[in-house]
């Protein structure tokens, strides 16, 4: 079962669960002419929150000279109030926060690109650019955290963090989850938006016979998940169940949605299905219903295949709020939560006919990124099933790459490529035996390696369709989100372009998969810094040992271009004396549950912690936990890849903790052939699943990656 | 006219990336869509966005790319009766 304790919301309609609530019963819409954007259309319509920057920083009491930006404004706000709403926990709670974005920091990014292209100054805003920096904006001084990451799945991101939250909760892995979503309006989503013309110069009328397009709105909630145990454990107040819960994918096209609704109807009826709950049980759909023409029309064919002839009452808020994109999936559950307690439909001037008790909540992205929620007034039938296999271990099957090194190659054993430049591009392998020159046309070079390198993984070891793709990216197709910038920069705001937008999105990653094999289902994209990967791989671990699938593709793919390299330098990230090359990552691993005999001689993922602004005595307790768990001792382990890269800002860190975590183990360094970037670690962990690959005698090694907020260690072993 | 058809089908292959086309693959009067090069509905944004840059062309409708686009012909004769530059 699993609670939900807390609510905090900021969006169009106002800052506050009750501003929100009173707006929502009187159906006043938020949507009017563009007040706080800087941008030159001025006459669109959209739904901002009501405050400015400025007056966001006092509601928040954050000094004026904190480097920020208004997705951190909004989503400290949000949580803030959900944290308020939920009560002290105990200080033993294993607490994460899921954050769902995909803006990012880019509204700040968009406003300093001409000053950081022209180079000299330093731009700490610059260094929140990324999804997980403005993340862990958000979490800083907010809470006592155990996790803190961040999905990237475009419009259906916070629905995706709160389907997660639910698998964490229900895997025991944490006592709370805070889930939602924080995203902002921005030049580069209003002009991206436009290029699409999928934008109401009127006011949007989701599911009406003559609806043009959607209007952008902006915002920020988040919903407080608590396991039973928890909540009852400290008396917290109910505000309702999550009861049911679906990540599903279209994988039919990057904008559009298949005729056939494939996407939305496997999300409701998988959310159905994990709730226990017939079509008929549910009181009320919160409709994804942006507006255009081509959602709803395919949401509504989705609809109609799920609940036939008995259609519940269904409504869309997007004409209340705007489309809040990332953040829509959880402002619609705090919707959803508000009609159960309040007995009102969302978006709807009737009354319910019959009591609310289960009500459907959609949330649709781009890359066919579908997921579904069923909240619910009451506990009963509303039992999950518990998966009943875990433990089960997690062998890395194969693993192909390409980046500095040779491409699908290990020659970097034996004559390892070095460089001695700034910065570096792939070496590309011939794309041509991977892809159609239909699916290549669009891609630059680095997408092009996200499917060659998982075609090949797939290809190699027979498998169609993967369980599961899970892909970990700090900054997703950076290629054509610099197309997007420099257009702008050129241009104005005129002729952006489609084809780059509607790639930019972080998600791109895992969705080009999905399209290009066809594969239907579980389908996500972290975004979180250093622990992009890290993050990807802990809900494949998790999904894997719960048994829910079989096999994950596990990827982590980041680029590097010329202006990339003079923007992420332009905060120190890369760049920096002495600091090896930065490089271009594109991994894919095939992972595989197994028991115990046929993980024999494979190599073994043991253990994979997650930490946000660890202690030394955490990191060292969750190592001997790991270690017993693994039935090794510290002097079993072989050695330790870590994130030294050469710059003594970085590795100052990893000097301090390493000798005093791992005391007289060697330090396996592997920056200097791979380069560095956001998921340059799954390189590392690359290497170190080849080593063991190669080792005649039972081996382990350990992975000790840190971000500037997080941590994470990684335990590889084989056993003979 | 026929200058302008073979200046549109270079420009419509530098939109649309049809790296393996030339101007001669593409007939006049093949269709682009549907079973022609096998575009969607991106190009057609693509496209529209092809005639404001270079004709000075603007659609507010992207459903009227429909019949504008049926093939190289059928656009340039509307370029021709609506170009502003």
């Amino acid at each position: 079962m699993i609670c939900i304790t807390g609510i905090g919301i900021v969006s169009a309609l106002g800052i506050g669960v009750e501003a929100n609530s009173s707006a929502l019963r009187s159906l006043h819409s938020g949507i009017a002419p563009v007040r706080w954007l800087d941008t030159v259309h001025k006459e669109m319509l959209a739904g901002e929150v009501p405050a400015s920057n400025s007056e966001l920083r006092a509601l928040l009491n954050m000094p004026v000279n904190q480097p920020t930006n208004r997705t951190i404004l909004l989503g400290k706000l949000a949580l803030r109030e959900a944290l308020r709403h939920a009560g002290p926990l105990p200080q033993s709670a294993r607490t994460a926060l899921l954050n769902g974005t995909t803006v990012g920091g880019m509204d700040r990014s968009e406003q300093l690109i001409r000053e950081i292209l022209a180079g000299g100054a330093s731009f700490p805003d610059a260094a929140l650019h990324d999804c997980g920096a403005t993340t862990d904006g958000i979490a800083e001084g907010e809470g006592s955290w155990a996790v803190v990451t961040t999905l990237s799945t475009a419009c259906s991101s916070a629905a995706n963090a709160i389907v997660v939250g639910a698998g964490m909760i229900r895997a025991g892995k944490a006592d709370c989850v805070v889930a939602g979503g924080s995203e902002c309006l921005s030049k580069f989503h209003l002009n991206g938006f436009n290029s699409l013309m999928i934008l109401d110069s009127g006011r949007c009328r989701p599911f009406a016979d003559d609806r043009a397009g959607l209007n952008l709105g902006e915002g920020a909630a988040y919903v407080v998940l608590e396991s039973e145990t928890s909540a009852n454990a400290r008396g917290a107040q109910i505000l309702g169940y999550l009861s049911g819960w679906k990540n599903a994918c279209d994988a039919f096209h990057l904008t559009a949605t298949s005729p056939d609704g494939d996407g939305a109807r496997l999300a409701m009826t998988g959310a159905l299905q994990t709730a226990g709950l017939k079509p008929s049980d549910i009181d009320y759909v919160n409709a994804h219903g942006t507006g255009t023409p081509n959602n709803d029309a395919t949401e509504l064919e989705a609809l109609q295949q799920v609940f036939g002839e008995n259609l519940p009452p269904f409504a869309s808020t997007k004409w209340l709020t705007g489309h809040t994109t990332s953040a829509s999936g959880s402002i619609e559950a705090v919707f959803c939560l508000l009609a159960l307690q309040q007995q009102f439909l969302p978006g709807l001037s009737e009354r319910p006919s019959r009591p609310l008790r289960h009500i459907l909540c959609n949330a649709f992205g781009f890359g066919g990124n579908d997921s579904a929620l069923i909240f619910s007034s009451d506990a009963s039938r509303t039992e999950t099933p518990v998966p009943c296999v875990p433990q089960q271990k997690i062998i890395i099957q194969d693993a192909v790459q390409i980046s500095l090194q040779q491409p699908f190659s290990d020659a970097w054993i034996e004559s390892p490529k070095t460089y001695d430049t700034p910065y570096a591009r792939a070496v590309d392998p011939d794309f041509k035996p991977w892809m159609s020159a239909g699916e290549a046309r669009r891609l630059g070079r680095m997408l092009k390696r996200v499917l060659a390198t998982t075609k090949k993984v797939l290809a190699e070891n027979h498998i169609e369709h993967p369980d599961a793709i899970i892909t970990g990216t700090g900054l997703g197709s950076i290629e054509d989100t610099e197309q997007i910038l420099f257009q702008m920069l050129e241009n104005g705001e005129t002729m952006v372009s489609p084809t780059h937008f509607m790639q930019s999105t972080h998600n791109t990653l895992s969705s080009v998969i999905a399209i290009a094999t066809r594969t239907h289902s579980y389908n996500a994209t972290y975004s979180h810094r250093q622990l992009s990967f890290e993050s990807a791989m802990y809900d494949a671990c998790m999904q894997l040992q719960n048994a829910e699938v079989r096999n994950v593709l596990l990827g982590a793919h980041d680029g590097m271009t010329e202006n990339y390299f003079r923007f992420l330098r332009s905060f120190g990230y890369v760049g920096q004396p002495r600091q090896w090359t930065a490089g271009e990552v594109a991994v894919s691993f095939l992972l595989r549950g197994a028991d115990a005999s046929e993980a024999k001689g494979q190599v073994e993922i043991a253990g994979h912690r997650l930490f946000h602004r660890p202690s030394l005595a955490e990191l060292k307790q969750a190592l001997d936990v790991m270690l017993h768990d693994g039935g090794l001792r510290l002097s079993d382990i072989g050695g330790v890849l870590t994130g030294v890269n050469g710059s003594a800002d970085n590795d100052t860190y990893y000097n301090n903790v390493c000798p005093r975590l791992f005391p007289g183990m060697r330090l396996i360094l592997y920056k200097h052939l791979f380069g560095e970037n956001y998921t340059v670690s799954a390189l590392g962990m690359y290497a170190a699943f080849r080593i063991l690959q190669r080792s005649p005698l039972p081996a382990a090694l350990l992975l000790f990656n840190n971000s500037e907020a997080g941590a994470s260690l990684t335990l590889l072993k084989k056993e003979l | 006219m026929e200058q302008l058809k073979q200046q549109l089908k270079v420009q419509i292959i530098e939109a649309l990336n049809l790296e393996d086309l030339t101007p001669a693959d593409i007939a006049d009067d093949a269709p682009l869509f549907g079973e022609g090069l096998g575009l969607d509905s991106i190009d057609a944004l693509e496209l529209i966005m092809l005639m404001e840059k270079n004709y000075g062309i603007k659609l507010s409708n992207p459903a009227e790319g429909k019949n504008i686009f049926r093939s190289v012909s059928t656009m340039a004769d509307y370029i021709d009766k609506n170009r502003t530059k």
